[in-house]
């Protein structure tokens, strides 16, 4: 998967306002590292369709249903953030993309050799990269299957722990993609967003 | 309908394509809830409805309710076991609607599901998926087959290889039209553009290729022009009506037939010859496209008599004549040990690497070789080749003759490949050219066969041809056969070099064909090898050689083709020469620009004092040593540049930072120039043993938390100010904290957390240092903390890195 960041998106990252005024020494270390950061991002991502088997407002149960040996599965989701936003969808889709570990790597190289200034903004890269390699993957999921997806919602945001990352791992296995989970729910490498997006409806 | 009958028809007449099935579906009052094409078992009398309303609106090609009709994409309505039926049934109502008189067409769409590596779905799997679908569709007898929607260059391969096996098998040869799906800024999703899909598409020798969904008429226009541009096949195209807004969670399609009106001879103008249309459109705008079509005459186009090559992002054409291009030759173990001994350990970091440097070096193609020894070859070029693509944008040249590691590497191939390379063995020609032909790739062929290397101009021209004739017979596309003279080293003696340029020469004038050598084996068991190898080149670019396998990285190499290119006036102006010549004649670095070089006299002026305090408020690091040698040189005692220097300089940063004028990167390289001014005075400063600085705070990432970015950056700000800092690291368990603060005797502990799930261990941290009587100060942070939490916890909170320093300014006084 393709997948670029505007300048302009990358600086509003790390914080450039309307009144910001950009001195030659940033914006030297600014394009060498935007240019790095995008060459090194290597997105990955694994997805799965899973149909809502219940919703009842505070918990849903997404079941693979379609019989594929490889994949039966059953996930559960405790939010009603995640149960209103799937409210009326038949099916959901969930993923994880990373941007992978090479990027990482060197916004921790970085700071290790004390150029926090040039890891800010990798680190900002990939965060802006990551972002919208899942939009990226959401317009890809709506064109290529047909259909119109809600937003997308990931675990750590609302009243959805982050221990939903395990869930979804179920049904992902990320460990395809290189991705780990530690014992906090926390994924490595750093750069990776798993979410759920229901299905709205058929084109 | 027979594909040459249809190759005439389509540059005779326009043939209107029907428009959306689901609008017109709605509009009749059916559900649309279920699986559209279970429609087609409950309810076919709707559906021939469709099909005669768009009939009766002036189609001529109508198409199957079958576009979800694969069995991965029933399986989501339980319908995967009626795949056969329904796709037979499909056909046999669009043929009875037609009667004859239309075009019966077949609709196949994507799965739905995710190749590999985003899905699950290898190729296999998919190619199965659209056989079994194919299979349907061939038992109703269609006319021709559309694939429709398409994102994925690889999954519209396996469609049209599944379905063209499965009408074989039928003993059908109907014409196969492949379509996929562009966004507004002119590409497919996952980033193929026009050329590309041309190119690749020719290649699989569909009878047809276009644009359909996503955007409306406006949007398209430029793709079909593109692709006018790219391919002389026929050009269909399916606009829906304009951009759908989402309305109500529904998506709405805004454009009017009226409004459709002008497009359509806009399109035909621009070289489509197929027209149709998709989501959100009636029979009426059918109608509107039969009138705007009537007496319309497409023109033929020009073919590209010349290999093209693709990658999933970008083509590559090699036309004689135009700049030669390298070919990078550095992906292949004979003579590198250690890329050898990664593929002997199945690592792919070098073949990564290798991929990125030749594509940045300029190459247009890479050759991957992973012959070592006792490797499963057939794993490994599949898993070379997924590395090379996802390193690079570049097409690939499979370098094997082995047909089971070529069809591998075949399968996982997202452009068109070039098979590196066919010899003249009879075995190798029946094998190979197939496989080219069914995966879609362009072949060398090399002038050797079963009796070895003919060692004259003639012997090596006579294989040369027997490649050609079998290539001809198996209906190869002739341009996409580049034939190989075949380099021996030149050890073994100049007369066989003369005879290789011999041969270049021969098969241009002779034969004809396009030319191909791996320039660097002229120098094998040779040292200085690079000189021979730029000098052999220059020789047989002047030869007549196409396609250089070559070190694009090379000095000499570069030198003989970027010369050659300029002496040939394939470079106007010269520009690709400067631009090579003067970048490595100036050393590395930024541009001096005229703002940098007014700063410059402006300093020029100022005292030494004053002068590093620009620099430290620019945040030049590089700089700082020397400002602040400068400094203590002109007789400025060490505390006096830091009071009078480094710390105003510091001050005007947090104001301009107030001010919003900078932004935190900027802090940071200031605070790093600062830091690196500092170290230089510590020893100086170092009076009453804390090594010059304001004390110490022991610093972690709390224990489960592996975010240590906004950590480090509390670091060097807080190191700028003159604070030693002692870096725990991340996941740091709550004894080690205290143990540490006590031991190096910090008057502060700053824990960092940025998860919801990590934060408690900053109160297990503080609750232990209470046990321990550890009356140390514990300021906390990071993107989940709050002032609250740290109240809670019996903590002093900083919002971000910069008021962390301020509070621990305010503890350390």
């Amino acid at each position: 998967m393709t997948v670029s960041v505007s300048r302009r998106k990358a600086l509003r990252r790390l914080g450039k306002g309307l009144k910001s005024e950009m001195n030659a020494a940033f914006v030297k270390i600014f394009e060498e590292e935007y240019a790095g950061a995008l060459a090194l991002a290597r997105v990955d991502c694994v997805a799965a369709r899973l149909n809502i088997a219940e919703n009842d407002g505070r918990r849903i149960c997404l079941r693979d249903e379609t019989g594929d040996e490889r994949s039966i599965v059953e996930v559960i989701i405790e939010s009603r953030s995640v149960s209103e936003l799937l409210k009326g969808c038949g099916a959901a889709y969930l993923f994880c993309v990373t941007a992978g570990s090479a990027l990482v790597d060197v916004v921790n190289a970085l700071a290790r050799d004390g150029e926090t200034a040039r890891a800010l903004v990798v680190d900002a890269v990939g965060s802006e990269l990551v972002e919208e390699a899942a939009d990226e993957v959401c317009r890809y999921i709506e064109r290529t299957a047909a259909v119109s997806l809600t937003k997308r919602f990931s675990p750590g945001y609302g009243d959805w722990g982050l221990c939903g990352q395990a869930e979804l791992d179920k049904a992902l296995d990320i460990s395809r993609i290189g991705v780990t989970l530690n014992e906090a729910f926390l994924m490595t490498p750093e750069k990776t967003i798993t979410a759920v997006a229901g299905v709205e409806k058929s084109k | 309908m027979k594909r040459e009958e249809f190759k005439k028809l389509a540059f005779e007449k326009v043939l209107v394509i029907d428009g959306a099935m689901g609008t017109v579906i709605q509009s009749l009052g059916l559900d649309a809830d279920g699986a559209p094409e279970g429609i087609v078992l409950e309810n076919p009398d709707i559906l021939k409805k469709v099909h005669d309303a768009y009939i009766e609106a002036g189609a001529d090609i109508i198409l199957t309710d079958t576009f979800g009709g694969s069995p991965i994409r029933l399986a989501e309505y339980g319908l995967e076991g009626k795949t056969e039926e329904i796709n037979r049934r499909a056909v046999e109502i669009v043929r009875s609607s037609a009667g004859g008189k239309t075009l019966a067409g077949a609709s196949v769409g994507p799965s739905g599901a995710f190749l590999e590596p985003i899905g699950r779905v290898t190729f296999d799997e998919a190619y199965k998926n659209f056989f079994l679908q194919g299979r349907g569709l061939a038992a109703g007898k269609p006319d021709l087959v559309i694939f429709e929607t398409f994102s994925d260059i690889r999954e519209i391969k396996a469609a049209i290889i599944g379905v063209r096996d499965a009408l074989e098998e039928a003993g059908l040869d109907i014409p196969l039209i492949a379509q996929m799906t562009f966004t507004e800024d002119g590409r497919t999703v996952t980033g193929t553009d026009p050329e590309s899909f041309a190119v690749v598409m020719e290649a699989l020798r569909v009878d047809g290729i276009g644009v359909n969904c996503s955007v409306g008429p406006a949007e398209m226009l430029p793709v079909v022009k593109a692709l006018a541009g790219a391919t002389e096949l026929p050009i269909s195209v399916e606009p829906n009506a304009g951009l759908p807004s989402l309305e109500n969670g529904r998506a709405v399609f805004k454009l009017t037939p009226e409004d459709f009106k002008p497009w359509v001879g806009q399109f035909l103008e621009a070289g489509a010859s197929l027209i149709g249309s998709c989501c959100g459109t009636t029979p009426e705008f059918t109608k509107v496209i039969a009138e705007g079509a009537k007496g319309f005459r497409p023109k033929p186009r020009a073919g590209h008599n010349y290999l093209r090559l693709a990658g999933r992002t970008k083509a590559v054409s090699f036309k004689s004549g135009s700049a030669v291009r390298p070919i990078g030759e550095r992906i292949n173990p004979a003579g590198r040990k250690v890329l050898k001994a990664q593929l002997v350990e199945g690592k792919m970091e070098l073949v990564r690497s290798e991929a990125a440097a030749q594509e940045k070096a300029g190459a247009a193609a890479l050759d991957v070789n992973i012959s070592a020894y006792k490797v499963d070859e057939k794993e490994l070029m599949a898993r070379a080749v997924k590395t090379v693509q996802a390193a690079s944008s570049l097409p690939i040249l499979i370098d094997n003759s082995n047909p089971a590691v070529v069809e591998a590497a075949l399968k996982e191939i997202e452009g068109k490949a070039l098979i590196n390379s066919v010899s003249g063995e009879t075995e190798k020609m029946e094998t190979l050219l197939p496989l080219a032909l069914r995966y879609g790739a362009g072949v060398i062929g090399i002038a050797l066969d079963e009796n070895g290397i003919p060692e004259t101009v003639d012997g090596r021209l006579a294989v040369a041809r027997k490649i050609c004739s079998a290539a001809e017979k198996a209906e190869f596309p002739l341009k996409d056969l580049v034939l190989d003279a075949l380099v021996l080293s030149v050890s073994t003696g100049p007369e066989k070099t003369a005879v290789t340029l011999e041969t270049l020469k021969k098969i241009k004038s002779d034969l004809g064909r396009q030319t191909v050598l791996g320039v660097s084996n002229v120098s094998y068991g040779l040292p200085e090898r690079p000189a021979l190898n730029g000098a052999f080149l220059t020789a047989a670019l002047e030869a007549g050689l196409d396609l250089p396998i070559v070190d694009p990285l090379d000095e000499a190499i570069r030198n003989s083709i970027f010369s050659f290119n300029l002496l040939k006036g394939a470079d106007p102006g010269g520009k690709e020469y400067i631009a090579e010549m003067t970048s490595r004649a100036r050393p590395e670095g930024v541009s001096e620009t005229a703002a940098g070089a007014m700063e410059k006299d402006v300093r020029k002026n100022l005292s030494p004092l004053e002068r590093l305090k620009r620099i430290i408020i620019s945040g030049e690091k590089d700089s700082a040593p020397e400002g602040v040698q400068a400094a203590l040189e002109s007789g400025n005692e060490a505390l006096v540049i830091v009071n009078e220097a480094l710390v105003p300089a510091m001050s005007e940063v947090g104001r301009l930072f107030n001010d919003k004028a900078y932004f935190l990167p900027q802090v940071l390289l200031s605070a790093e120039a600062m830091k690196a001014a500092f170290e230089m005075l510590r020893d100086r400063l170092d009076s009453d043993g804390t090594g010059g600085t304001k004390g110490t705070v022991v610093i972690a990432t709390v224990k489960g938390d592996v975010h240590d970015l906004g950590k480090n950056i509390v670091i060097t700000l807080l190191e700028s100010h003159g604070y030693r800092v002692i870096d725990l690291g991340k996941s740091v368990p709550a004894e080690n904290v205290l143990d540490a603060a006590v031991n190096e005797k910090a008057f502060c502990i700053a824990l960092s957390s940025l998860m919801t799930t990590t934060m408690g261990e900053m109160k297990v941290i503080a609750e232990l240092a209470r046990a321990k009587s550890v009356r140390i100060p514990i300021i906390v942070g990071g993107a989940v903390v709050t002032k609250s939490y740290a109240d809670e916890i019996g903590a002093l909170y900083g919002k971000d890195a910069i008021e962390a320093v301020e509070v621990v300014g305010k503890i350390s006084k």
